[in-house]
């Protein structure tokens, strides 16, 4: 049994179409692959991970960037049944607490971070070489093996990490079933199964860049830019590659803000770009679809629950969620989520006002989660992590208001770059302070608490 | 410790400006201080922002071409010599 929207349409053919087409796009065009290709050269890189590890309770890190590396190996991951680790970030506390927990690591990356030096480390060129033998070959895919390895890899494990409100890293474990379940219900609100070409920004590790640069188009008739622009020169060079199809872009707010701002000309082939992560505003929206020539849709989700509704911001403030999505309260007044690609129901960060069955409005996050460029940290976490610095009296993060940025005000006699050196111990840098101010005291109230509202004050405008 | 030339310190002001780094003055970035991780602490949003400011003050369009962006980064003089070539006049 293949996917069921695939396999309906079988008949039809497009199953070998929705195989042979050209899939992931690359800067040369002759290393472009297509589906086929891209499990041919998973079973190869399958027997040579596995063959070298007959240990079978190990764990992979998997730190690729570019989409067909990624791609290529956490699909072998999943057909030999291992479990593949993307960690919430690099820093290096976070990667010895999982060496810890996972002493047989392999990391698949091409730089190793310093904390992981003495793992085993497998390059990606190894993928490439693989890659390279699949193209040499010519082999064909024999479509009993293609149906039991859609099969067999249901259960495989992906564990993605997220900050709790708790303050502490929180492990979500995803099996392929439920990406794939969930990734339907998206293939279906954003009509994936017409061929289109997507582009996408973030990186494959979180949960709303596995979505869109994986298992959205490897599981409907959309095509991929290889790599992860960054720059609005790479993001049109990137759109540029498409011949013709419609394109969707994939972002965040904050990138998209500096896109809009840049007098690019976009190619007119792009006609949607998605936004997730963190709110974006109708005026930046209203502003993206003017400039840019785009219909902007926003999706709303959580490493949870992935994406499950979505807008198109500029029309109405107002959420869609996908088919089947349901809403429970529980007695405390939390939002429990019920989907297809979930194995239970899921609480929510937001409390939501329903307004039918499928329509709902967001309403105040319940945690003190922060995001910035769609990497998400709790404020409770990092103000412990800069306490523990040992020479600061006492000290607080604040959100800036010019920026999303962080800034922090400390009680030390630490100087910044001290601070820095200690913080990027612990934290995404996504997440240091850009700014450190030194205060005599923090402003507190007669019952202890920080006065937020005062620190604001004393930011400079 | 060696002081900035007067691209130099145009350029760090640029990116003063662009990130909102509040305590930092300009005068006191050296030439060969890390943009990223050690030393003034930024990251790729951070270069995306630079990048936006770069291309409104001197036409320089990072990304266009095949240079090694991490390079260009690398430092306030790597990133001075960068837009110096490559600027519109």
């Amino acid at each position: 049994m293949l996917l069921p929207h695939l396999s309906s349409q079988c008949q039809k053919g497009l199953y070998q179409t929705w195989l042979s087409e050209p899939f992931i796009l690359h800067e040369n065009e002759e290393n472009g692959l297509t589906r086929k290709e891209v499990f041919l050269a998973a079973e190869q890189f399958r027997k040579l991970l596995f063959d070298k590890n007959h240990n079978p309770h190990f764990s992979l890190l998997l730190l690729y960037q570019q989409r067909h590396h990624f791609l290529i190996a956490l699909l072998a991951i999943a057909m030999q049944k291992g479990r593949v680790v993307l960690p919430p970030n690099l820093a290096d506390k976070t990667l010895s607490n999982l060496k810890v927990e996972l002493p047989d690591l392999i990391v698949l990356s091409n730089d190793l971070p310093h904390s992981l030096v003495g793992q085993n480390q497998i390059q990606s060129v190894e993928i490439d070489k693989v890659i390279q033998s699949v193209k040499d070959s010519n082999s064909e895919i024999n479509d009993q093996w293609l149906s039991d390895t859609l099969e067999n890899i249901q259960g495989s494990e992906i564990w993605l990490y997220t900050s709790g409100s708790t303050g502490l890293p929180k492990k979500i474990i995803k099996t392929w079933r439920n990406m794939i379940n969930s990734a339907e219900l998206a293939i279906e609100r954003f009509t994936l199964m017409e061929p289109c070409y997507m582009v996408t920004t973030v990186p494959s590790q979180h949960m709303f860049g596995l979505e869109t640069s994986i298992f959205w188009p490897l599981f409907s008739r959309a095509s991929i830019w290889f790599d992860k622009p960054m720059f609005p020169a790479e993001i049109v060079h990137a759109l540029n590659a498409n011949k013709g199809q419609s394109s969707f872009l994939v972002s965040t707010p904050l990138h998209i803000k500096n896109l809009v701002s840049s007098s690019t000309e976009w190619p007119n082939t792009l006609n949607r770009l998605l936004s997730a992560t963190a709110p974006l505003t109708k005026e930046l929206a209203l502003q993206t679809e003017c400039e840019m020539n785009v219909t902007v849709f926003e999706v709303y989700g959580s490493t949870e629950t992935a994406s499950i509704a979505s807008r198109q911001t500029s029309q109405s403030g107002v959420w869609q969620s996908y088919s089947g999505v349901e809403f429970s309260k529980t007695r405390d007044g939390g939002v429990l989520v019920k989907a297809k690609g979930l194995d239970s129901l899921q609480p929510l960060n937001d409390q939501i006002e329903r307004l039918d069955e499928v329509r709902f409005r967001l309403g105040k996050r319940s945690t003190d989660l922060i995001k910035i460029a769609g990497k998400r940290a709790s404020l409770s976490e990092i103000n412990t992590h800069l306490q523990a610095i040992s020479g600061i009296v006492e000290g607080v993060f604040i959100q800036c208001k010019t920026s999303e940025r962080l800034a922090v005000f400390i009680v030390s006699k630490l100087s910044k770059s001290d601070i820095l050196a200690e913080l990027r111990k612990s934290i995404d840098p996504t997440f240091l302070p850009r700014s450190v101010f030194y205060i005599p005291s923090l402003p507190r109230n007669e019952l202890g608490k920080v006065l937020y509202s005062d620190l604001f004050e004393m930011l400079p405008r | 410790m060696s002081a900035l030339t007067s691209e130099q310190l145009e350029i760090a002001e640029l990116i003063i400006e662009a990130v909102n780094l509040e305590d930092i003055e300009a005068q006191d970035i050296k030439p060969e201080d890390q943009i990223f991780t050690n030393g003034l602490g930024l990251d790729s949003i951070d270069a995306l922002e630079i990048s936006l400011e770069l291309s409104k003050m001197y036409g320089v369009k990072i990304g266009a071409g095949d240079e090694n962006v991490n390079e260009i980064f690398s430092s306030v003089a790597s990133l001075t010599d960068y837009v110096q070539k490559n600027k519109k006049s």
